[in-house]
């Protein structure tokens, strides 16, 4: 496949036989780190991630902690989306804030 | 939101100023009630819009958050006919087993009831719970989940090939 320029693409797919599309790319931003984190520590105390079993239910307010590579315009201008991993549209569950 | 490039009163061993760097962010945030997947948005350094997913396996509550494959409550002590057998999580998730032992006989079936304080499973997710013995995996049963609660129907003679 050719090299993509910025802007939408689309796919054609002729038959009727199951098929995966990938599409991979390269860029200079990364969203490298995402983790839910509690305060923790004796001496040199911090923001820890949790382990599996610490997490709180669904519903409950607890930190995040993200980490953001490269070069981007404001960092006051980025938003943090939760989004469902099934479904059309990927619908958006909420914002972190 | 915190950006890293804050202050912090925290001083290390040395006395230097602990700074973060400014790329880390630290928010407040409701965890989701369904499985999901984090994203960031905003411009790059042109003025472009990009977005971006957040790597690795997504904290999932139906997964217990984070953890793939889905864990799963085990049953050990067989054979169910003869002897009493227990529950046990096999994640350490699963919380409160009930009952804490139990026997069954053939043709028959039992209800375990476990809570998940840390999972959350929609319809769409039918759990696989796999019942051990000794010797390894003698069968398979389905179950349902609810929001904090795992309701677990085990058929004896599935596991008539003992």
């Amino acid at each position: 496949m050719p090299r993509f320029v910025a802007g939408n693409q689309a796919v054609s797919v002729t038959g009727d036989a199951a098929f995966s599309l990938s599409v991979l790319g390269e860029s200079t931003l990364q969203f490298s780190t995402f983790n839910f984190v509690s305060f923790s520590g004796a001496r040199h105390d911090g923001w820890f991630p949790m382990e599996m079993e610490e997490i709180p239910p669904p519903g409950s307010q607890v930190w995040a902690h993200t980490i953001i590579e490269g070069n981007y315009h404001n960092w006051k201008d980025l938003e943090f989306e939760f989004r469902a991993k099934t479904g059309s549209g990927r619908k958006l569950l909420g914002k972190i804030k | 939101m915190i950006n890293g490039q804050g202050e912090s009163d925290d001083h290390g061993h040395d006395g230097d100023l602990f700074v973060a760097p400014r790329n880390y962010y630290y928010r407040k945030t409701t965890i989701p009630k369904e499985a999901f997947n984090v994203y960031v948005v905003g411009e790059d350094i042109n003025g472009a819009p990009f977005q971006r997913l957040a790597p690795g396996p997504s904290p999932s509550p139906s997964l217990g958050l984070g953890l793939s494959p889905s864990p799963s409550p085990r049953i050990l002590g067989f054979p169910f006919s003869q002897a009493t057998t227990t529950p046990v999580s096999a994640h350490d998730i699963f919380k409160g087993m009930i009952p804490a032992s139990m026997s069954i006989s053939e043709n028959s079936t039992a209800t375990i009831t476990s809570t998940c304080p840390t999972c959350q499973l929609t319809p769409s997710l039918m759990p696989i719970y796999e019942l051990f013995t000794a010797g390894g995996v003698s069968g398979q049963v389905w179950g349902r989940g609810t929001i904090a609660m795992l309701r677990l129907v085990m058929t004896a003679i599935l596991m008539w090939n003992l």
